[in-house]
């Protein structure tokens, strides 16, 4: 079983770790307690053993790179386990693209025509699995072949001659040997322009192929501008038909995908850049009892026809809260703290192009039925891009709630200029251990944990507590936000 | 070099051990008075007198057993079995006794006996005295069991059996008693547990033993003249087991062929292929295949019996088949 290794939090406040080496390459035997690589924290280096012993098949994140704690930054497992979807899940929390990190694909640029050598060497980065060979009918020989140097020829026509007309390791060497071209059709039309001779290059490629690369270095030129359409394929090293031509970045790293920063992409993270590194942002969790709300929810909703939802009534109890404390309806303006006197309550809705606020303006004089209203309203014009600028600005605290998705716990950044946001996580049935008589109980409660993160510039940690513990209190008091 | 037969051979190495060591004695039906049924000892009693080179009674059971004894009392024995068909009528002496001995005293006595028999088909023996068992005797944990191929070697073989201290299943081909081969002058002796390269090759290695090492012998000349090289390895002993001679040349060509003449189910190939397989796994580009004795009873009449022992032409299609 293939387990990952993740990126340590070695102190309470380490939130990322950077990468400053590899001691294990991919493919290596790791024994449990091998030092696989090594971490610089703000306080200090260290080298990091592995938790499992195994094969280092994967590794996520490269040296160099800054990862946040506890993200999946290699794989070890057995040599022959398929980790795709291990992969696939572990470039996801990271937030890359998939094959970012392998060796294979790479994007095309202006340039055209990928390198055909890095092409030909950079192929699938999961080895050959047992099910593909035994498909492909390879014989083991063949399938040592295929892993020791890399190939892709899961969809190759290599006529088999073994046994039962199986693919041997010959059979292999032949194919690539006999499709082979001298030169890759960019380098012969860059070769033939400059008037070279083809023949006099030698190539790097595959088998000796003279690539685009080889005919530069011959010409002493670097960048060769040729608009040409999307590589043809060298057969040993299968691209698949429906992704375009690849090159590598300058730093080497090959990209799938180039997707330009710009528009709400651009604004949130410039919005929330500014308000993570200016705000120093304080956290306190608390987790809420929601039977009782459960109870009053459902009540309600039997006696009108407005459904209201859990959602809103958490709305309903911050807006409580946040009279009762108006320290956290404010906002760090310059020198000037302004504390308002609406409470407009934003809250958050994620889409797929990035993150969106609608607000509730004045919603503390707006009864628990209208807020339910609106709130449903907003969210569904947020959801089809109508949101009128006059919807989504002007907040003075947001709410946050991912408990839809099973979030058990978040802490989300504040929407500047505001001073505070709320993190709803998802409602799980929790053992709890109650005193009743003098004597130690277990019970089994709905607990929902909140996570309010405040500007510590200005809100410090008792009015925070303070706050918390009165939506806490009024959540599981429910009818009190009704009132 | 000089060409002797192979049974004189025989005669030679071991009269060399008896001049040698005087505790070497020789037994067997037909072995003294007219030097062998194949002629294989001519001349020994006449040098070495009643004592030492003895004919015995048509009882199996009974040379082994003396052989047995007389190891186990000092002495040097070396008993026949004139076919190997008839290491039945000897085995418990032979599995149970001869190979046992040494281990059931607590190494306090050891059964340095040489046991010769002769193995193989081809001349219409028949059933009774055609059969090829070494994966009998192979089988049994204390004994050794050499299958010596040209008379070269089936020398040198001899006599490191009759010097081995324990004891030591000799079969020789009965087939090849009358050929000529090469065999040098002088003292030599060949080890045991080292196979031998008979013929280097690329494409595909073939382990076999006694004869069958000459018959691959010719089916990889006629292959190579096709340009398919095929490498040769002459296992010479069963016990103990040379595997990395073959490892090695398997990784190399990436396909096996083992021909031996024992009966093809549970015999030699089957174990020299599982011997190997492990480690050379992932060098194979084909199953490891092997030729030997159809699994009938051996039949008198040539024209049934020739079809069902391996021969340079089935080797010479196998491996062809191997090598496409």
């Amino acid at each position: 079983m293939a387990e990952f290794i993740l990126m340590p939090k070695l102190g309470f406040n380490m939130e990322t770790g950077l990468i400053t080496s590899w001691n294990k390459k991919e493919g290596d035997i790791v024994q449990k307690g091998d030092v696989i690589f090594e971490i610089e924290t703000d306080k200090t280096t260290m080298e990091i053993e592995s938790t499992v012993p195994g094969t280092l098949r994967k590794i996520l994140a490269e040296e160099g790179e800054t990862v946040p704690v506890v993200l999946p930054i290699a794989i070890i497992g057995e040599v022959n386990e398929n980790i795709d979807s291990m992969v696939k899940e572990a470039l996801s929390q990271l937030g890359k693209q998939e094959d970012s990190v392998s060796e294979s694909l790479e994007v095309s640029n202006e340039s055209g025509e990928a390198s055909q050598e890095k092409l030909d060497t950079d192929i699938a980065e999961a080895p050959l699995s047992i099910d593909s060979s035994i498909r492909l009918k390879l014989s083991p020989r063949a399938y040592k072949y295929v892993q020791e140097n890399k190939l892709d020829i899961s969809s190759l026509e290599i006529e088999g001659t073994g046994f039962e007309g199986g693919v041997t390791a010959k059979d292999i060497e032949n194919y690539v040997k006999n499709n082979k071209h001298k030169l890759t059709p960019l380098a012969e039309k860059i070769a033939a322009k400059n008037k070279l001779d083809g023949n006099s290059i030698s190539g790097t490629g595959i088998g000796g192929k003279v690539t685009k690369a080889d005919v530069e270095r011959a010409l002493g030129t670097t960048e060769v501008k040729e608009s040409s359409p999307a590589a043809p394929v060298s057969p040993a090293a299968t691209v698949s038909s429906t992704s375009p031509a690849v090159v590598a970045n300058a730093d080497g790293r090959k990209v799938l995908k180039t997707i330009s920063y710009t528009g709400m992409r651009k604004v949130i993270g410039e919005r929330l850049s500014q308000s993570k590194f200016t705000a120093p942002h304080l956290y306190f969790t608390t987790s809420v009892d929601v039977s009782k709300l459960m109870d009053l929810r459902k009540q309600v909703n039997e006696a009108q026809e407005q459904k209201i939802s859990v959602n809103d009534f958490i709305i309903g109890a911050v807006i409580k809260a946040l009279q009762k404390y108006p320290e956290l309806n404010s906002s760090l303006q310059g020198d000037q703290i302004l504390q308002y006197e609406d409470v407009n309550v934003g809250v958050a809705v994620g889409l797929e192009t990035g993150l969106i606020v609608p607000v509730i303006k004045q919603a503390q004089s707006k009864k628990l039925s209208q807020i339910s209203k609106e709130s449903q309203v907003l969210i569904d014009k947020a959801r089809s891009g109508k949101l009128l600028p006059d919807e989504y600005q002007g907040g003075t605290f947001t709410i946050s709630n991912l408990g839809m998705f099973g979030i058990e716990n978040f802490t989300a950044i504040i929407n500047p200029p505001e001073a505070g946001i709320l993190s709803i996580s998802a409602v799980k049935k929790t053992p709890i251990v109650i005193q009743e008589d003098g004597e130690d109980k277990v019970l089994i409660r709905p607990l929902m944990n909140i996570t309010l993160s405040v500007d510590h510039r200005i809100i410090d940690g008792l009015v925070a507590t303070r706050f918390i513990n009165e939506v806490k209190s009024l959540i599981e008091s429910p009818f009190s936000i009704m009132i | 070099m000089r060409e002797i037969t192979y049974a004189q051979a025989v005669a030679e190495a071991i009269d060399e051990e008896m001049a040698r060591d005087s505790n070497v004695i020789f037994l067997g039906e037909d072995v003294g008075v007219i030097g062998g049924n194949f002629k294989a000892t001519v001349g020994l009693r006449a040098k070495y007198g009643d004592w030492r080179v003895k004919d015995s009674p048509i009882s199996e059971s009974g040379i082994a057993g003396i052989g047995v004894g007389a190891a186990i009392t000092g002495m040097r024995p070396i008993v026949e079995i004139m076919f190997s068909d008839f290491i039945s009528l000897a085995m418990d002496q032979i599995a149970n006794q001869a190979a046992k001995i040494r281990y059931m005293s607590g190494g306090q006595v050891k059964v340095p006996l040489t046991i010769r028999t002769t193995i193989g088909g081809g001349r219409s023996s028949a059933a009774q005295h055609s059969q090829s068992l070494q994966a009998w005797v192979a089988h049994i944990p204390g004994l050794k069991v050499v299958l010596p191929s040209t008379a070269a070697e089936l020398k040198g073989l001899l006599k490191t059996a009759i010097r081995d201290d324990n004891p030591v299943i000799f079969m020789e081909h009965k087939m090849e008693y009358n050929k000529k081969y090469p065999v040098p002058e002088g003292e030599y002796t060949i080890p045991f547990g080292k196979a031998n390269v008979v013929r280097e090759g690329d494409r595909l290695t073939i382990v076999a033993t006694s004869s069958m090492v000459m018959k691959s012998l010719e089916a990889a000349n006629e292959l190579a003249k096709e340009n398919i090289f095929i490498e040769v390895i002459d296992v010479r002993t069963l016990v103990p087991f040379d595997k990395q001679t073959i490892i090695d040349s398997v990784k190399k060509t990436g396909r096996l062929l083992v021909v031996d003449e024992g009966h093809l189910s549970f015999g030699v190939g089957a174990e020299i292929g599982m011997k190997v397989i492990e480690e050379v796994f992932y060098d194979l580009d084909y199953p490891i295949m092997r030729l030997g004795t159809a699994d009938v009873v051996i039949p008198f009449s040539p024209a049934l019996e020739f079809p069902i022992i391996p021969d340079a032409k089935k080797i010479y299609q196998k491996a062809k088949e191997m090598t496409k």
